[in-house]
């Protein structure tokens, strides 16, 4: 299932540290440690899905890869060059290769723009298409994510979540990226929407050999659409393997908790469930320290 | 923008003060031609004249017709509030939005000093200016633009900080925009909408400012027009003939109030302002039974009733249409057992915290909540008044939201809120209060209770904030407690945690827990009985094991089949197509015909009844019918 | 609490010192000689340089700077150009006239404000916000020195309740100094009320739609206590702030308000200061103001925590 890939994005040993708002005048600074030591490695056409809960610095993780987060240490490779984003030609090239979709559908499409202008906006910044190129793949774009011509003149406010995301998905495979960071892209959506909207994912970088970075707080969604899995908890990547590896054989405590924490559907095995996750929690909390 | 004109609909206000204002650039354009007099000499002979059929609005003390004056000050006052929010614009605009992308030092530094510019008085500020420049009206008009620009600088700064933090934004960046690109097509319009309401209401600003300078003989100087000298001029005289001080005074106001009136006008079209609040929630009502509906068992489905619910419905007012009301939840019944643990679940827009929270008499006004029947602990509610649902909420109904660091107020401390209720409802002293909180607290496994009681919200992580409510919702013992969503905000670890604390507190007590919930997980992992609501309706309801393990609703199935489970994955991910419809949106048939792999031609008309089964009830045509519900391939 | 006190008061300092340079180096800009105010039309320049040897400006700025701030420092704001009066007398004399007209202004526009803004929230929507909302509008749209004149006409020379003009120190008694400012009062705090008005309307709008009222509400609290103890106080910030600049804006306001009852405010004194070009009195207009508004300021900023403890901790 995982031939060897080329790495297509690198990070290697990345520290980002914020700030601490000072408690007082004179009081010296202190500092939040948000990403400590963190590598990681994207193959050309793989998907690599980051778990973590709140304040576990995969977001920050995703501003970094996205060249929107300033590094105290460590670099970004892309395709085993160094990103230099101070350099306009590597900027440009890097801002055509790596694009986003966030978490939430509503604020993450410009209302005062239409679904056409919207789509045609990466495109028209990379300057490579002439107009009547762009209008073509703006219609290609929209049959792919499963919009309707008619509907390319609408403003956002007009779709529903799900159909926001589809959008944005679209307006991030304008360009002909090689890497998209999907940032929760599903945690918003309904149950019923979001294996919609995963297919729709999968369904793309089975065509087009896109590349994903799919952050998300649960590990099952994370399972199905993943090639690989890092566990992310306070800064650090604590684990990171094959998906099927790291859900079925957990090897850091974190990353169990973390399993066992999710709850099951299935009321017959709920009782069993609760005891293993009291064990496992008790048994981190010995190890870590309290968890809250 | 294009969104503009749908939401001028149906604002008068817009056109006849807009109407006005136009008229008056009109009037102030063609002053010569329109004014029937020279406004510089007047008639010494025929000096403080009342109105008469030659000068309408009289003479002044020197003779010169007042209409005259008011004409040509009204193309001063525009021309001059022109100028002063030409320069606020021009030079705040800009400033305003690179300030507030870029930040940094100079963003710094530049708003302490707008900031001590504005909190200096503002009439000071400009005289200052004026003693370098010397006086006269477009000086004076330039010095006045230049403090607005301050204002004009803070808004759009304080705007752009905030769209700039948009993901919409953030994603022109990945995308490579440039700032330019950025500031232009993405930040500006965000602007724009407090923008011209500002403007709007600067011109008005501007126009009491050219008076108010040029009363003080610091504007338009004489012996030309304007309404502020008229004043000074009205004044001299004003104690022998008091009627020239009208007319400008009504020119000011009148000018002012257009302004005014539009730009309020505008804020209310870009912005809709929310109205209806939770303070004005109304009680149920009592509806008759409609003879068109089905008739609907009204057996209790659970063994010992504390609460029955039968055909509630709640609707909202549609926003931006008067007069039409947009159903949310239509015709629920159920029932909640005492001592039982029942979960209504469903998705987003499909009614369930509507449902809960119509229960408690919470559902913010101007909403309509209407049922057949709600009886609680044997008393009738359909048809009750605000009091007496409040003092069911005081003692016997307990809530718990979703997001505790919203439900707990900011500016008081943990320990006020806890002891609040007991204190003003219960009648305990503050000590006992102080006490009984601080036992809840240890309750609900909070540390250090007495310490933390002293504490603000924002000193609480999001479990523990969740653990306060949750003491807060059972300090008055209720016989029911109503959790909405109550992990939905928390990580995945501290869930549990919150799940056996109310399971474990729920045996304790013996209360009846109503949990919503989307997740099927905490269905599964804590509740007995569960309520499915698809689309404002219920569609199945029975025990927690037959319906997870044999949904009898298609649309449950579909749901069951689309949660995530971690196994290995087999094949393409099931799913449910389509979208759930909007509120209100429902079309006819069953709410569910459009998504369902198994519907018939039958199920797009007429409605749809809910068939009782042993143990539950499922809202579907094909009841009875052997479906493949639990197929995964159906729901690829 | 008391470290955040020092340090807004230790931040005051640096800004009296800026305005007070600015201050001086806009006077020193002017344009406007004083010796023609002094010499009259067509003096010879032999008298202007007389004229400008005598009153020190004939010499480099910046040593007339730090002369003029060396006396400041020590209390000492230089002297009238035409009255030969000490700034800090003429000052003195004025100040009270306009503080009384501000306070006396504010606390109109609190108790027009307030109640009407508070009643709109309750009702918003409604007919009885509505027209209080229009009411509002209204009274906002009339121009203060307008009003003053309209009050005058009718309350002091028809009625002959209040005098017309002329200010009575409160030293005097106090029935009459309220006599006297009754009626400015009135006049500055009408439409700064309707400001206070609308903000308190939306400010409260805005806390009703909080989750946390549903919670104070799911608690079976009364209305009139979730009101009264929680939501205004949650309202308050955004007041305070809006009043803070009402506060500014009524010191302004008093300028226009105090000539028009030929009071001899501040206002007065520095507009007859800048048309004559006397600049000592304009610069210590500036800085006397200047340090007026900083401890509003800061009492701003101390009620901020008070208000909101997010501030008081961090």
């Amino acid at each position: 299932m995982n031939p060897p890939v080329d790495p297509l994005l690198s990070v290697e040993d990345v520290h980002v540290r914020f700030a601490r708002r000072r408690r007082g005048f004179w009081r010296p600074r202190t500092w939040h440690t948000a990403l400590s030591e963190v590598s990681l490695t994207i193959g050309a056409g793989q998907t690599v899905g980051l778990v973590g809960e709140s304040g576990s610095g995969k977001s920050t993780l995703a501003r970094v890869v996205l060249g929107l987060q300033p590094r105290d240490q460590g670099q970004v490779r892309l395709r085993g060059e160094e990103v230099d984003l101070t350099r306009p030609d590597t900027t440009r090239a890097f801002r055509r290769a790596v694009q986003a979709v966030f978490q939430d559908p509503y604020g993450s499409l410009n209302p005062t723009m239409t679904v056409a202008t919207i789509l045609d906006e990466p495109m028209r910044i990379a300057g490579e298409l002439s107009t009547r190129d762009r209008q073509d793949r703006v219609r290609e774009l929209a049959e792919l994510v499963g919009l309707t011509a008619d509907q390319l003149d609408r403003y956002p406010y007009q779709f529903s979540g799900g159909q926001r995301q589809r959008i944005a998905i679209a307006r991030a495979l304008a360009p002909a990226p090689d890497l998209v960071v999907l940032d929760e892209p599903v945690s918003a959506l309904d149950v019923s929407i979001q294996s919609q909207v995963i297919d729709l994912l999968e369904r793309i970088q089975a065509t087009t050999g896109v590349s994903y970075l799919f952050i998300a707080h649960d590990l099952a969604v994370v399972r199905h659409i993943s090639h690989r899995i890092a566990v992310m908890y306070r800064g650090r990547i604590v684990e990171e393997g094959k998906a099927d590896q790291v859900c079925d054989e957990p090897s850091h405590p974190y990353t169990r908790l973390l399993l066992a924490s999710a709850l099951d559907a299935d009321p017959t095995t709920s009782a069993r469930r609760r005891e293993r996750r009291r064990g496992l929690a008790r048994a981190f909390a010995d190890e870590f320290g309290a968890h809250t | 923008m294009s969104v503009l004109p749908r939401r001028l609909r149906g604002r008068a206000v817009i056109p006849v003060a807009g109407g006005f204002l136009l008229l008056l650039i009109l009037v102030a354009f063609a002053a010569p031609l329109v004014a029937p007099h020279d406004p510089t000499t007047g008639d010494l002979m025929r000096p403080a004249q009342l109105p008469s059929g030659q000068h309408w609005l009289g003479t002044d003390s020197l003779g010169r017709d007042v209409l005259s004056r008011i004409v040509y000050g009204a193309r001063v006052a525009l021309l001059a509030a022109l100028v002063a929010v030409g320069v606020a614009v021009v030079i705040g605009l800009p400033a305003g939005l690179v300030l507030g992308y870029r930040g940094g030092w100079a963003d710094r530094i530049v708003l302490r000093a707008a900031e001590g510019v504005n909190a200096m008085p503002f009439l000071l500020v400009a005289i200052t200016f004026i003693a370098v420049l010397g006086p006269g009206l477009f000086k004076s008009m330039a010095v006045v633009g230049v403090v607005y620009a301050v204002m004009v600088l803070r808004l759009v700064r304080g705007e752009t900080l905030a769209a700039r933090e948009e993901l919409y934004v953030t994603g022109a960046v990945v995308a490579g925009a440039s700032t330019a690109r950025i500031l232009w097509r993405h930040l500006l319009p965000a602007v724009a909408p407090s923008l011209i309401v500002l403007v709007t209401t600067m011109f008005a600003t501007s126009i009491v400012a050219e008076a108010t300078l040029s009363y003080l003989g610091l504007g338009t100087q004489p012996p030309d027009a304007s309404w502020g000298n008229m004043l000074a001029d009205a004044q001299q005289t004003a104690f022998a003939h008091w009627f020239p001080a009208i007319p400008p005074g009504v020119a000011i106001l009148v000018t002012v109030l257009a302004f005014n009136l539009l730009g309020d006008g505008l804020r209310d079209a870009f912005a809709r302002e929310a109205t209806g609040s939770v303070l004005d929630a109304r009680p149920p009502a009592v509806t008759e039974p409609d003879p068109s509906l089905p008739d609907e068992p009204s057996t209790p489905d659970a063994p010992d009733t504390l609460v029955a619910v039968r055909g509630l419905s709640v609707s909202f007012p549609a926003p931006g249409e008067r007069g039409r009301w947009v159903p949310a939840v239509t015709d629920v019944s159920f029932d909640i057992g005492r001592g039982e643990v029942v979960s209504l679940v469903g998705e987003s827009g499909s009614g369930k915290s509507v449902t809960a929270m119509a229960l408690a008499g919470l559902v913010p006004a101007p909403a309509v909540v209407e049922a057949r029947s709600i009886t609680f602990d044997g008393r009738e509610l359909a048809g009750t008044d605000a009091r007496t649902m409040r003092t069911l909420r005081a003692g016997s109904i307990g809530v718990v939201f979703q997001d505790p660091l919203k439900a707990l107020n900011p500016a008081f401390t943990v320990g006020t809120q806890l002891t609040e209720g007991l204190r003003v409802v219960h009648g305990m002293s503050t000590q006992d209060a102080r006490r009984a909180a601080a036992e809840w607290l240890d309750r609900v496994r909070i540390p250090d209770a007495t310490h933390r009681l002293r504490q603000y919200p924002h000193e609480f992580s999001g479990g523990m904030a969740q653990r306060v409510m949750i003491a807060m919702a059972l300090s008055a013992e209720p016989a029911l407690l109503i959790a909405d969503e109550p992990t939905t905000a928390l990580d995945v670890t501290v869930q549990g945690e919150i799940l056996d604390l109310l399971r474990e507190l729920q045996e304790q007590t013996g209360m009846s827990l109503l949990i919503i919930t989307h997740d099927q997980g905490v269905v599964a992992d804590l509740a007995e009985r569960v309520l499915v609501m698809y689309a404002g309706e219920l569609v199945e309801r029975g025990r927690v094991a037959d319906v997870l393990t044999g949904p009898r609703h298609p649309y449950t199935a579909g749901l069951i089949a689309s949660v995530p489970r971690n196994r290995r994955r087999t094949g393409p991910l099931p799913r449910v197509r389509g979208v759930v419809p909007a509120a209100g949106r429902w079309g006819e048939g069953c709410r569910f015909h459009d998504r369902c792999p198994f519907a018939l031609p039958a199920c797009a008309t007429g409605t749809v009844a809910l068939h009782t089964l042993d143990g539950g009830a499922s809202r579907c045509l094909r009841t009875g019918d052997d479906l493949a519900l639990a197929d995964p391939a159906v729901w690829r | 609490m008391l470290r955040v006190v020092l340090t807004r008061i230790l931040l005051v300092v640096p800004l009296i010192i800026v305005v007070s340079t600015v201050a001086f180096f806009l006077g020193a800009l002017s344009p406007i000689d004083p010796a023609d105010s002094i010499l009259g039309p067509d003096p010879t320049q032999a008298q202007v340089d007389a004229v400008h040897a005598q009153l020190g400006l004939d010499r480099p700025v910046t040593t007339q700077f730090f002369e003029w701030a060396g006396g400041a420092v020590t209390g000492d704001l230089g002297a009238s150009l035409f009255s030969h009066e000490p700034v800090t007398d003429l000052l003195a004399r004025a100040l009270p006239v306009t503080l009384s007209l501000t306070l006396g202004g504010l606390l109109i526009s609190l108790l027009l404000g307030l109640p009407v803004g508070i009643f709109s929230a309750l009702r918003a929507g409604r007919l009885g916000d509505r027209i209080a909302t229009g009411a509002v509008t209204f009274w906002q749209a009339v121009p203060n020195f307008w009003l003053a004149l309209l009050l005058i006409l009718f309350f002091a020379v028809n009625l002959g309740w209040f005098p017309a003009v002329g200010y009575t120190p409160i030293s005097e008694g106090v029935g009459d100094w309220l006599r006297g400012i009754t009626l400015p009062s009135l006049a500055l705090g009408v439409s700064a009320g309707a400001v206070v008005a609308r903000q308190t309307r939306s400010a409260l709008i805005g806390v009703l739609q909080q989750e946390y009222v549903r919670t104070a509400m799911a608690q079976g609290l009364s209305r009139r206590r979730v009101v009264g103890k929680y939501a205004l106080r949650n309202a308050a910030v955004p007041v305070v702030t809006v009043v803070a600049f009402e506060v500014a804006g009524l010191f302004g306001g008093s300028i226009v308000v105090e000539r028009m009852f030929s009071m001899r405010g501040f206002g007065t004194v520095a507009i007859d200061a800048v048309l004559r070009r006397d600049p000592d009195v304009v610069q210590g207009v500036i800085v006397v103001a200047a340090a007026v508004m900083l401890v509003v300021q800061l009492l701003l900023d101390l009620s901020y925590a008070w208000f909101n403890p997010k501030v008081r901790l961090s």
